[in-house]
């Protein structure tokens, strides 16, 4: 038996911080000093807490080490594993100043958590089955095969209140009825791993952490609604997501958990994994399962809806990676006990990925209701610098940006909505008072713009022309009668937009407008920027502090500076092209921005 | 292809070796605390702290975690194991052999009754 168990991260994060030579150079000590059968190497998923990565948690200490470096390891093996102290340099640090943690539940950062669906994240090892089944894996699997027909395994789903975790919230039991009652011998379940808003990365998380506890409520969800074939529709660019589904895939049709006749019972059903290559539209329902289909990822209009019709003209049932990790727990642990957690018409928890200006920026899990400022300052830490902060980003390139006059509203669905945001699959960017709004409506506008799959107009148009607005505007080229035109064709885009990317593409620029509309009508009126980002409104100047060090004149790649030693420099406007480089280096701080 | 008796028998196999990994239900626990270093390690204090670890687990009992420390500067007296229960004052035992951490944690941890013989004023 193993007497400690380091876990080292093997998420994406982590992984690309080098965490997987920590793993084998711990490997390599822990062979010299003859410890590889009382020290277990455990390569977990993803712990949340990214930007402290690498994170080495060693057992049964529960020691929680940050920013571990290859170098480090020899002090863990030597201080810790085998002279039993503490290597503190190394313990993971909340807050500058304070007395270091311990172990990573009692921070800050996981004691405001509520972790369901990522409750193996960072726990087991996501290669081994057996860990996965150590930590009741299969058991509501067993439990729905043993004791509940189809029909009562979709009534404690209603009954949780569970919603789609994929963007538009709808409620998975009934989801799960209309394909139960969809008449058909063959059926598909599906799983949406495509995950194509910029800065969410839960489902990658999850999969990459907990795959079989998708594959477990894949397998529920098939019994439940007499799905015969199942398929997980993830991006290529999630490699060790991929590998780590089909080692997944592999153990449990060797365990016999999918498949014919699984666990001896007269129900089968199996899982494959189809690629996709990282369009944001094939995560659009109807756009993926064209994809699996082998053809090229663009929406259909609707109905008829995949319940009825879907892939390969088939019933089919597609659902969120993170809708499917509530489901076990919902089984194991009761309807009721789901229904408590998160509010009124937002059953559950929520993941969040946090990022942008804030100090954990990581994967975070709490209860719906939950507000927006205990996720920014008291499980996120705060914004870094000591700057302020200015809006929060919800729903990714379909969402909107909510303004500090709402940081205490309980996020859920509908409060989303109602202050015109919405969950999207929870990505939250935290901007702070060095963001320009109207930048950051266009940047997910590009995006829209580029992912816009051109099969109807108004979207593969109408964005195009609002992003050419925007530009206007970033460029002090725009009037205010454009900021009225900019609306009206937000409007006219989402009324006509055939799928859900054109409908939600204006959001962002709405959003803005509508919380930092004064942020418009100063780059137009006053031709400024007041976050000093858009370029073209930006000039540097030198002011009489200046020295006539000559340094800014050396460092300017077009050569805009003229000036003398010892005498005051003059930068050519014309010939500037605001790098930023003068004013970085100036010792003196003789350059301002405006 | 496994049965799903063959499923429940791996999940109670596995039970003692993720033990060290998940034993808390509660916020609180009891620590024990094992000097190791290297003149614990000497006088066997490695020994002790495996012992421990497969007691603790193989007997499930949760809240409870086996603590590696350093030197505890009574040298003399190694191994030495502290045992912290909650709302307790802590008791510090001397000169622990594998057979006395065994009576350690079934009458102290288990039981409730620190074992006075082996405790540092005994010594
Ligand atoms: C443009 C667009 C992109 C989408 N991308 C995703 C995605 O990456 N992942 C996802 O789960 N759902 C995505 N959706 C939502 C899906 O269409 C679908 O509603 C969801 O997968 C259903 O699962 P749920 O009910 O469990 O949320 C997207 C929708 C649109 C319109
Ligand atoms: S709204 Fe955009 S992405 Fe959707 S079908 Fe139309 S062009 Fe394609
Ligand atoms: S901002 Fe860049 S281009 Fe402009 S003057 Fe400074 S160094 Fe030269
Ligand atoms: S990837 Fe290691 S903590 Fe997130």
């Amino acid at each position: 038996m193993y007497k400690s168990h380091v876990l080292v991260c093997g998420g994406t994060g982590c992984t690309s911080n080098n965490s997987r030579k920590i793993r084998e150079e711990l490997k390599k000590q822990l062979g010299e000093n003859n410890l590889q059968d009382t020290v277990q190497i455990v390569e977990t998923g993803c712990f949340g807490l990214c930007a402290s990565g690498p994170v080495v948690i060693v057992y049964p200490e529960a020691a929680f080490y940050s920013n571990v470096k290859v170098d480090d390891v020899t002090d863990i093996v030597q201080q810790h594993l085998i002279r039993g102290k503490l290597v503190e340099r190394l313990l993971h640090k909340e807050r500058a100043g304070e007395p270091p943690v311990k172990s990573l539940t009692d921070t800050e950062f996981y004691r405001r958590q509520t972790r369901v669906a990522l409750r193996n994240c960072g726990v087991i090892n996501p290669e081994n089955i057996d860990e996965y089944i150590a930590f009741d894996g299969y058991q509501a699997l067993i439990k729905c095969l043993t004791e509940y027909s189809p029909q009562e395994v979709i009534d404690i789903i209603k009954q949780s209140g569970l919603r789609g975790r994929g963007g538009a919230g709808f409620p998975t039991g009934m989801k799960w009825q209309f394909v139960h009652n969809a008449q058909s011998d063959v059926k598909y379940v599906c799983c949406n791993a495509d995950e194509g808003d910029p800065g969410a990365f839960m489902d990658r998380s999850v999969l990459e952490g907990d795959p079989h506890a998708v594959l477990e409520a894949m397998a529920i969800a098939a019994y439940a609604v007499g799905g015969t074939q199942g398929y997980i529709y993830v991006r290529a660019e999630y490699p060790i997501a991929v590998e780590r589904c089909k080692i997944a895939l592999a153990q449990a049709r060797e365990y016999g958990l999918l498949g014919k006749n699984i666990l001896g019972t007269d129900f089968s059903f199996d899982i494959d994994i189809r690629l996709g290559a990282g369009a944001f539209v094939c995560g659009e329902e109807t756009a993926l399962m064209v994809s699996v289909e082998g053809n090229r990822g663009e929406p259909r209009p609707r109905p008829p809806f995949p319940a009825n019709k879907g892939l390969f003209g088939k019933p089919t049932l597609l659902n969120n990676v993170e809708t499917y990790a509530n489901i076990t727990q919902i089984i194991t642990k009761g309807a009721d006990w789901f229904a408590s957690m998160g509010t009124d018409k937002s059953k559950g928890t929520k993941v969040f990925a946090l990022g942008g200006k804030i100090v954990n920026t990581g994967l975070v899990e709490v209860p719906m209701g939950t507000t927006l400022r205990e996720i920014v300052y008291d499980i996120g830490g705060g914004i870094p610098n000591g700057k302020q902060f200015k809006a929060a980003q919800t729903g990714g390139p379909s969402g909107g940006c909510i303004p500090p006059q709402h940081l205490d509203i309980p996020i859920d669905y509908d409060k989303l909505i109602e202050i015109g945001s919405m969950m999207g699959s929870g990505g939250l960017i935290v901007m702070d008072e060095d963001t320009c709004m109207v930048d950051i409506a266009k940047f997910f506008l590009e995006f829209t713009v580029d992912e816009s799959c051109g099969k109807c107009t108004p979207c593969r148009i109408g964005t195009k022309r609002l992003l050419e607005m925007l530009d206007k505007v970033t460029n002090g080229t725009a009037t205010l009668e454009d900021l009225d035109k900019m609306e009206k064709l937000c409007y006219y885009i989402k009324d006509n937009a055939l799928c859900g990317l054109g409908q939600t593409a204006p959001n962002p620029v709405l959003s803005t407008l509508k919380y930092f509309r004064h942020e418009y009508e100063t780059h137009i009126k006053e031709k400024k920027c007041p976050a000093h980002v858009c370029k073209k409104l930006v000039t540097y100047t030198i002011t009489d502090a200046c020295k006539g060090c000559t340094l800014c004149k050396r460092n300017c790649p077009v050569g805009a500076i003229d000036g003398n030693v010892r005498e005051k420099h003059v930068i050519n406007r014309d010939k500037c092209i605001k790098c930023g480089a003068c004013l970085d280096g100036c010792k003196f701080k003789a350059i301002v921005k405006e | 292809m496994k049965s799903i008796a063959d499923i429940q028998a791996i999940r109670d196999n596995m039970a003692k070796h993720i033990f060290i990994r998940d034993n808390k239900d509660d916020h609180v626990e009891t620590r024990i605390i094992v000097g190791m270093d290297d003149c614990g390690i000497a006088a066997g204090a490695d020994k002790v702290f495996d012992a421990l670890i497969e007691d603790v687990a193989s007997r499930g009992i949760k809240n409870t975690r086996v603590y590696r420390s350093g030197c505890m500067g009574r040298c003399d007296l190694e191994p030495t194991v502290e045992v912290c229960v909650p709302g307790q004052p802590k008791v510090t035992y001397v000169k622990v052999d594998v057979a006395k951490a065994a009576e350690i944690v079934d009458k102290h941890i288990v039981g409730g009754n620190p074992v006075k013989a082996y405790t540092a004023d005994n010594a």
